[in-house]
Parts: structure tokens; C-alpha cells; sequence
């Protein structure tokens, strides 16, 4: 409790609040701007932090993916357009409620609902997040080789459209991260010569070319929203109480199914919202407003997006496999200072997991103050900001920021080479994700891999004897079969 | 109804053609050593996966004979300016890396800004200064973030 206490008061020194205060602010920029979302925007300033202590860089990153999930739900309510695809369950009952001259309460609830869930799971973070470490110290070569293929598979099954897609990406991240120098032989694979290779491929300049650079570019592509922006009245904020307990019930469900949506690796805010309005949808007593104006459908969306941040923390921090894009810009932010994810984070550097159930705390809070008293002039402000600015400026970003890291122009032609990558594979409706995911765990599934196989004398058969592992690839195989099953085409 | 694209059968075969590059080049690393895996067999298992995966949606979309290609049109406004921020962007990191940080930035902004800036027919010496002084007022902020602020040498 102590060491709790500890973290709360050093995020109250004046350098960590104005960081995370920036975060918020920055958040909900990013989220409201249709076509910028929280992985952008975490993408693009991941550099930016690199110059500051771990505690104020999470400020930040942090600051901006929680208030990111606030924002979404500005532009979901007031143009039909979701800030981040985590709203996209918004519009179907934010909208009418907007078209009904009710945004302004739209935009109350939306904010109690994300701050609801956002604190939620924060609270199920702390609780499960340590019991959950003290069950992965137990995981040997086997059980890691087995959760990087769960993670991978999870993504691929979740990630959408064509699973053969999601397969070839997921295959060219794990291709990527065997750049540089072997992890057990020290042999150095595909540098073609390069030194910048030797340590293998800059992590951080392919995420802001994947998520930065490529939706610049389809922003331009897709056009201005500008002229959509609603220029009515907002009305209230506040709910009344009545109102207020009619949407309890869908408050408590849909906190629940996005703390465990979170939990699962690869599966994010967009379908734990959509999950959860179909479950409030179920339960509820007047089901035919659902889609035309529902409170209950607008509260379960927005409160589940939000609680799935802590259970996508939770899987991050405990077993080092990031939930969803986010998180895994996140892991490379805590690898680039030097802190691996996994459960010996629990054991050498505690005080950072304190700091982060801190930092998610006061983000939430801190957001939820700005949206229920600035929302009416952030709304028509974050909406008016014109595109021939704000592209140029994104663009220049991610190039400076991918500079930033090493002072090397040639992680900026990375930067540069993923983004238009990014943007070609986005226009052949292939998924961003499992790219990531494979770059990130790659090093992680090799490594384990071989060091199982050399303590099994080279037998893969000696996996029947590892029942975590075993699970886990049963789990993977189910995951991948199902979505073979459902998926419209291969 | 199903749509199949002729991008997707070019997709799959570059990603095969990527498979049996990467067998190619791990021809030369050491071989395993007995049991004891060695440094080409993680490279080999993703090589057979990009062939077997990349084939089967090329061959997926031979098989169902209902392509139809995406056909880039450069005639299209925001193509064209797609295009024309990519080539920007190019020549501003040549730039950049010839005559330093600063000024190269200016001109890459005002660039950008000018290709998407929506010119109105009678505003045009209006328009043109608003993006000037946005140019070097952004340029000089990201500037003075970088450069004085996190000490990135930016030169």
C-alpha cells in the first residue's frame, strides 16, 4: 500500500504532472481527429521520450493513450466519423443522440462511461496483475516459445478480412526481427553489410512509418472531414441521476467484458466496444432504442473501450506480449529505456508497475475533467484545425522523431520505406498488426524456441510433456481454425 | 459477393518470391550443429511458411477467377498529391542530410502546405503568405523542440 501511495506522490512532482498533462491534452487531440489514432499518436512521440526518465516518458505515452479513448468519442458523436477505430461502436448510438440535439449529453456520458471503465480497470490491473506475474515466473523456454505463438496467432485471428493476410505480415515482422546478430550463436543474418543492421532493425522508426506516416498519407488520400463538422448547439453535459441509473447496469457489463477482452493478447478496444454493445443490447429492457439514440448502447461502448486498457497492461506488463499496436509501441518504449515486460519486472523494478497504475489513474481522472468541462470548445476547436497544417506538421514529426532516436538519417529512410509500405498494404486491405506483433515477439519466439530444442535434444514431441504450452498451442489452433472458419475470404 | 484482386495474387507471389530469397541467403549461414539449432533454422521455418502462405493466395485468387486490379488514378486530386508529399519527402531527406535541418524544413513544409492548401481563386497571395509564416513558425518550433529543447543534434 505504501509503495502505492510512494507512486502517487512522485506523480505529483511538477515536471511528471505537466508531461502527463501534455499526454492528456495531446490525447485528446489525436483522438478526436478522425484518421489519428492513440497508436499514432503513441507512435509518434515514443522518440520524443527517449531524452526523459522512464517516469516521465510513461507520463506522456500514458497520458496520451488513455486521453486518446476520451477523444475518439468527440468526432464518433459530432460527425459520425470515430477518432479511433475503438469508437466505432460510438456512432451507432452517439450520433442520433447528436441528431437529436442531445451531443452534448452524448458527450457527458461518453466521458463518465470511458473514465468508469478506465478506472475499473485500473483496479483489476492492480488486483490481478501480480498474482498473474508470480504464475508466469514459472514459464520455462517451452511456455514462452508457446505464448509468443498465442500472441501472434490471437492477432491474426482478431486482426480482421483475410487470415492469410494477417499470416504473411505476422511471417515479414518475424522476418524483420531476425535481422542482426543471432540471439544464441551471435551470427549476423540479413545485414547485407549495413552497420546500422548489426544490432538488428530500429524498432521504433518501422512503428511511426506503419502508424504514423501511412495514415498521414491516407488522410490525404481519403479527403478532408472538415465539412462535416456539426455547428448546432451541444445542450447539457450533465446527466440527470435518473438517467445515470438507467445506464448502470450496461456501465458494470460492459467494464467487465473489456477488462477481459483486454486481458486476451491481440484484441482491443474496437471489439470489446462492439462486444459489449451487443451484450447491453441482450440485457436490456428497451432494446429497439438500441442503435437510434440509446444511452445504454453509448455508455456500454465507450466504458468498455476503456476498460480494456488495463487488462491489455495487465498481459503487457506481466507476461511481456502486448495486447493490442499500442502496447507494443509501449514494450518498445520500456525496451528502449533499458525494461524488459514480463514477470521479472515484478520482481526488479516494482516501483515502475506502481507508477504505471498511478499514471493510468490520474490520466483518466484528469481526463474525464477536461471532457466534462472543455468539451463544448474542444469539440468545435479539435474539429476546426485545418488539414493543410496539421498533415505537414504529423509528417515531419515522425520524420524528426524517427531521427531523434540514434541521430540517423537512415532510420529515417526505415521510417520512411514502412510508411509507404504501411500505406500500400492498408490499400490491399492487409492488417497492420500482426506485423508488429511478429517484430516484437520474433526475437522472443526464436530465442525460446531453440533454447527448448536444445534442452529436448532437438525433439518437438517433448512439448506434450509442458501442459502450459501445450494449452497455448491448442488455444492458438482453435483461435486460427475458427477464424478460418468465419473469415469472408482467405 | 466475394471481390478478389489481381494486387492480392501479385502480393502473394512477392511474398514467396521473399521465402525463397530468404532460403537462398541462409545457404551461407553455419549449419546445425546435430540437435543443436543453429542461426538458419528460425530464418528456414518462416521461409517455408512466406512460400506455402504466399502461394496459397496467389493460387486463391487463380482459383476463384473473379480478379480485378486496383488501377492507381494519378488524375485523381488527392493521388496526385499523395504522390507529389512522397516525392517531397524524398528530396527533403536528401536535402536534409546535404544543407542541414532547418532550411531544407522550411521549404519541405511550404511544399506540403502548398499542395494541400485549398486555394480559393481571388486568395492566392493571401493563402501563399498564411503559409509561409506557418511554415517557419512550425519549423522553427519543432526546431527549437529538438535542437534547444531535447539536445538532438539536428544538423
Amino acid at each position: 500500500m505504501d509503495a502505492i501511495l510512494q507512486a502517487f506522490v512522485s506523480l505529483f512532482q511538477i515536471s511528471n504532472l505537466l508531461m502527463l498533462l501534455a499526454g492528456v491534452f495531446l490525447g485528446m487531440l489525436i483522438g478526436a481527429l478522425p484518421g489519428l489514432t492513440a497508436t499514432m499518436g503513441v507512435a509518434i512521440f515514443t522518440p520524443l521520450t527517449f531524452f526523459a526518465p522512464p517516469e516521465q516518458g510513461l507520463c506522456l505515452l500514458l497520458g496520451i493513450y488513455t486521453a486518446a479513448m476520451f477523444g475518439g468519442a468527440i468526432s464518433a458523436i459530432l460527425i459520425n466519423t470515430p477518432g479511433t477505430p475503438a469508437a466505432i461502436a460510438t456512432t451507432l448510438d452517439g450520433y442520433p443522440m447528436a441528431k437529436k440535439g442531445e451531443a452534448g449529453l452524448a458527450l457527458g456520458l461518453s466521458a463518465l462511461g470511458s473514465a468508469g471503465g478506465g478506472l475499473f480497470s485500473v483496479l483489476v490491473l492492480a488486483l490481478i496483475a501480480f498474482p498473474m506475474a508470480r504464475f508466469a515466473l514459472q514459464f520455462g523456454p517451452a511456455e514462452f516459445f508457446s505464448l509468443a505463438v498465442f500472441g501472434l496467432s490471437m492477432m491474426i485471428a482478431v486482426s480482421g478480412g483475410s487470415i492469410m493476410k494477417g499470416l504473411l505480415l505476422g511471417l515479414l515482422g518475424l522476418f524483420l526481427a531476425t535481422i542482426g546478430i543471432d540471439p544464441i550463436h551471435g551470427f549476423n543474418r540479413f545485414t547485407f553489410g549495413i552497420k546500422e543492421l548489426v544490432g538488428g532493425v530500429s524498432f521504433i522508426p518501422i512503428l511511426v512509418g506503419l502508424f504514423g506516416m501511412s495514415e498521414v498519407l491516407n488522410r490525404i488520400l481519403e479527403g478532408s472531414l472538415q465539412d462535416k463538422v456539426l455547428r448546432s448547439k451541444l445542450g447539457r453535459v450533465f446527466p440527470t441521476k435518473a438517467e445515470i441509473k438507467r445506464v448502470t447496469p450496461a456501465f458494470w457489463l460492459s467494464s467487465v467484458i473489456g477488462v477481459i477482452v483486454g486481458v486476451i493478447p491481440a484484441a482491443g478496444g474496437d471489439i470489446a466496444s462492439l462486444i459489449s454493445w451487443e451484450q447491453a443490447k441482450r440485457f436490456s429492457k428497451k432494446k429497439e432504442e438500441f442503435g437510434k439514440g440509446s444511452m445504454e448502447g453509448l455508455v456500454a461502448a465507450e466504458t468498455a473501450n476503456n476498460a480494456v486498457i488495463g487488462g491489455e497492461m495487465a498481459t503487457m506488463l506481466t507476461l511481456g506480449i502486448p495486447g493490442d499496436a499500442v502496447t507494443a509501441i509501449l514494450i518498445g518504449s520500456l525496451m528502449m529505456w533499458g525494461l524488459k515486460p514480463g514477470p521479472l519486472l515484478f520482481q526488479d523494478h516494482i516501483d515502475l508497475v506502481y507508477q504505471i497504475i498511478a499514471i493510468l489513474t490520474v490520466a483518466t481522472l484528469f481526463s474525464l475533467v477536461i471532457s466534462l468541462y472543455r468539451i463544448q470548445t474542444l469539440g468545435k476547436w479539435i474539429l476546426k484545425l485545418p488539414d493543410y497544417i496539421l498533415n505537414p506538421l504529423v509528417l515531419l514529426l515522425c520524420l524528426v522523431g524517427s531521427y531523434a532516436i540514434n541521430n540517423s538519417l537512415f532510420d529515417v529512410w526505415i521510417m520512411f520505406g514502412f510508411g509507404v509500405l504501411g500505406f500500400v498494404f492498408r490499400k490491399l486491405k492487409f492488417p497492420l498488426g500482426p506485423i508488429v506483433l511478429g517484430l516484437i515477439l520474433g526475437s522472443m519466439a526464436e530465442a525460446n524456441l531453440r533454447r527448448f530444442l536444445i534442452l529436448a535434444d532437438g525433439n518437438w514431441f517433448q512439448f506434450v510433456f509442458h501442459p502450459i504450452a501445450l494449452t497455448l498451442f491448442v488455444l492458438s489452433s482453435l483461435a486460427l481454425l475458427s477464424s478460418f472458419k468465419k473469415a469472408p475470404s482467405l | 459477393m466475394k471481390r478478389f484482386f489481381l494486387s492480392d495474387l501479385l502480393a502473394g507471389l512477392l511474398f514467396s518470391l521473399l521465402g525463397f530469397y530468404i532460403l537462398f541467403e541462409i545457404a551461407y549461414f553455419p549449419v546445425d550443429e546435430g540437435n543443436i539449432p543453429g542461426p538458419r533454422y528460425w530464418p528456414r521455418l518462416i521461409a517455408l511458411g512466406l512460400i506455402l502462405f504466399g502461394l496459397w493466395l496467389a493460387g486463391s485468387k487463380i482459383y476463384s477467377r473473379r480478379m480485378t486490379a486496383i488501377k492507381p488514378n494519378l488524375h485523381h486530386p488527392h493521388q496526385r498529391q499523395v504522390l507529389t508529399i512522397l516525392v517531397m519527402t524524398i528530396f527533403y531527406i536528401l536535402l536534409w542530410s546535404l544543407f542541414g535541418f532547418f532550411i531544407p524544413t522550411v521549404l519541405f513544409l511550404l511544399g506540403t502546405m502548398f499542395v494541400l492548401f485549398p486555394f480559393q481563386p481571388k486568395q492566392k497571395v493571401r493563402g501563399s503568405i498564411r503559409i509561409s509564416i506557418y511554415s517557419l513558425l512550425i519549423a522553427l518550433f519543432v526546431y527549437g523542440s529538438f535542437y534547444l529543447g531535447l539536445h538532438v543534434p539536428l544538423n
